[in-house]
């Protein structure tokens, strides 16, 4: 079932009385704890406008301050095989022990995963496998391996241009309570200029921080967009189940800066990509 | 001539990089407009370069080689810090509310009262454990009416809100050029009575038998004798005067912030800075005056190996100073006890002057209760408050503890939380601002 207009209204005015429990007894469990939907800086200045403008069951979000880029220069390939890294390490030992099972290049394109973002340097000089990238490898760290950041103060403007790909920030931190979730799609008026929010992105129960954008040109000349720009709206949708709060173990929570995120760990696909 | 040669290059090279570095991508356009002020320092050198040749007096030709080198070495690490302004790691959010609270304070403080659009903020960081500002462009002719403040965390801690108190003790610097002339005055008359309470112990640095105050100051300022102590004593004056801005702006979490990065210290006492049991006795001192809750055994957070001896000054006799001198530094730091308070209090009428609020425990205690939801908070007072809650976040063992997977990068979410929290801070600001 959407949320309509009113019925998110009503949910963010509560919060202000919310916030002023001290929730050290708040409980995750326990359904009769506050659970408030939070979305900060508030939708609009003029109470409720917002969402009233966007028609009747969404409320627009703003572009942040924050984007990011890959290294395109740095970069042979991306690979998103999640099982890709490890395949890749058991393939250089078989071609010593049987080279007929060496794997198929595509027209001489090296695969690399994510795992193993490596500088074309890297990659023609070290003969070394590649190492299994950690787990618990933070954010940030992924971020600076294979991205770059850029901070565009209120004011100034970024450049898209036709084709370009760039994930921005929405300016609104924001947190779902367990019984609603959300999609994140553009803005129509902006897709017809030929800025498109590339994804459809779900937003689980329980999120809490900056929502990822992940934006496109897709038109014929440059557009310019500045931070604080009205660039996508959040439908809320609320969640029928046991209760359970806190279903979202995004990796994205908590950030104010767009997120790069991880491919996990895929046994199956793994599995389905062995030779033998 | 060879060494007209050498510096027309350098001047030429260094101007070549200005050009460079102008093109970089800076967020906010204060560093354009320092490169553009060095840009013209060094243009002036590079002309009078041009007019000099081989048949000028030598001695001539030689100065103006010199003063080109000089002002090369003094430049060449701003412009450097400039560059790194740059760095994505820097909280950029914090630049808005670090320059509001600088303009308040300015506005008050400074006879000249520059102009809003005239006070350029510039944050970087710095490859040195310490926090820094380049306080002396602030004072620097060829900048005006331009006022300067370039403040630089330490470069692995340049993305920690924890660590923004001390911009206060570096806004401190900048405040204290505005009332340089009375406090050095002040430490100059103290140092006398110092000198006079004792003259059998200090009687072999001035002579004060059978003189009045008034020649003995006559003596301390034509002779010089007491130089290495005014020295002192102006320098330390002036840092106890930054601790004490740091600390009656962002209150608690000034003592937190400057714990962090002096604990377990082994830093004693240098000729600038006052030694570090000194600057914990006075912060305590101060916090009291400014009803600043201290946090319990804070003194004990400085044992370093070497701070735990009684006496502090112990550095300089390892430097090798005379026992006359070290005499100069004791007189220096008998002066600085002397003026502390007052010191403490001359803080106090300024900022309170400016109108900057008290740090709330109260707000921030109504803040960090939205940080274990996991938000930040809306309709802030100060950016103190905030990062008092920031700290209170850091100290809150429990936090999040039901959500593993943001508890196991607490620090991570603490920053992105608060410097979040200080961008919505900084739009309320904005929308409050008239058109």
């Amino acid at each position: 079932m959407i949320e309509r207009a009113d019925a998110v209204a009503n949910r963010l005015a509560a919060r202000l009385a919310l916030l002023a429990t001290d929730p050290a007894v708040f409980d995750p469990q326990d359904s009769q704890k506050p659970d408030p939907l939070i979305v900060i800086p508030y939708p609009d200045l003029k109470p409720d406008a917002a969402l009233s403008e966007s028609g009747s069951a969404s409320v627009d979000l703003r572009l942040g301050t924050w984007f990011v880029t890959l290294r395109q220069a740095r970069m042979e390939s991306l690979g998103i095989d999640p099982g890709q890294s490890e395949r890749r390490w058991e393939e250089s030992k078989d071609e010593t022990e049987q080279p007929e099972h060496q794997p198929e290049q595509l027209s001489g394109e090296t695969q690399v995963s994510e795992g193993d973002i490596r500088d074309l340097k890297d990659t023609t000089e070290s003969p070394e496998p590649p190492r299994e990238e950690p787990e618990d490898k933070s954010e940030s760290a992924r971020r600076v391996q294979f991205t770059e950041t850029r901070y565009v103060p209120f004011g100034s403007n970024y450049i898209l241009h036709p084709r370009s790909f760039v994930l921005g920030v929405t300016l609104e931190w924001i947190r779902l309570p367990h019984d609603l979730a959300g999609y994140v799609i553009g803005k129509s008026s902006l897709g017809r200029r030929g800025l498109i929010i590339a994804t459809a992105t779900g937003v689980h129960p329980g999120f809490t921080g900056c929502l990822t954008l992940e934006l496109t040109n897709v038109g014929e000349i440059p557009i310019r967009i500045q931070p604080g720009l009205r660039v996508c709206q959040l439908f809320l949708h609320e969640v029928k189940g046991t209760g359970v709060r806190r279903v979202d173990h995004s990796m994205f929570a908590c950030q104010r800066q767009p997120g790069v995120g991880q491919v996990r760990r895929d046994d199956m696909a793994r599995k389905l990509a062995r030779r033998r | 001539m060879l060494l007209l040669d050498f510096a027309r290059t350098r001047v030429r090279l260094v101007l070549r990089d200005i050009e460079h570095l102008k093109e970089c991508d800076f967020p906010f356009p204060d560093a354009v407009t320092a490169l553009q002020r060095i840009e013209d320092i060094f243009r002036e050198f590079r002309r009078i370069l041009d007019i000099l040749t081989p048949d000028y007096p030598r001695e001539y030709i030689v100065r103006e080689c010199y003063w080109s080198l000089q002002t090369t070495a003094t430049y060449l690490p701003i412009l450097g810090f400039i560059l790194r302004s740059t760095d994505v790691r820097t909280a950029f959010e914090t630049w808005g509310p670090i320059r509001r609270l600088a303009e308040s304070i300015l506005r008050y403080a400074d006879p000249n009262r520059p102009q809003p659009d005239k006070i350029h903020l510039i944050l970087s960081s710095e490859w040195d454990y310490s926090p820094f500002v380049y306080s002396r462009l602030y004072g620097h002719e060829e900048w005006q009416p331009h006022c300067f403040i370039m403040i630089g965390l330490p470069a692995t801690e340049s993305p920690n809100p924890l660590l923004l108190p001390l911009t206060g003790h570096e806004l401190g610097h900048v405040v204290w050029r505005c009332f340089k002339a009375d406090m050095d005055l002040l430490m100059d008359q103290t140092v006398v009575q110092v000198v006079l309470e004792d003259p059998g112990r200090y009687g072999c640095i001035v002579d004060t038998r059978g003189k009045t105050a008034e020649q003995v100051y006559d003596e301390l300022l034509h002779r010089e004798a007491l130089a290495l102590a005014r020295y002192c004593t102006r320098s330390q004056a002036e840092e106890t005067y930054c601790d004490f801005v740091g600390l009656r702006v962002f209150g608690r979490g000034y003592l937190n912030a400057f714990a962090y990065l002096l604990s377990a210290s082994t830093v004693t006492s240098d000729l600038e800075h006052p030694g570090l049991p000194d600057r914990v006795d006075n912060l305590v001192l101060a916090a009291q005056l400014y009803q600043v809750k201290c946090p319990p055994d804070y003194a004990l957070l400085f044992a370093g190996p070497e701070v735990s001896c009684a006496e502090t000054i112990e550095a300089p006799d390892e430097w090798g100073f005379s026992a006359e001198q070290q005499l100069q530094m004791e007189i220096a730091r008998k002066a600085l006890q002397r003026v502390a308070k007052t010191l403490a209090e001359k803080v106090r009428d300024v900022i309170n002057g400016a109108n900057v609020p008290h740090p709330s425990e109260d707000e921030a205690r109504r803040i960090h209760i939205c940080y274990k939801y996991g938000v930040p908070a809306e309709g802030c007072r100060s950016l103190a408050d905030i990062l008092g809650a920031a700290w209170l976040a850091y100290e809150d063992d429990k936090l999040w503890h039901d959500r593993p997977e943001v508890s196991t990068r607490k620090d991570e979410v603490i920053s992105s939380l608060v410097l979040k929290n200080i961008e919505v801070f900084e739009i309320e600001q904005k929308m409050r601002d008239p058109e």
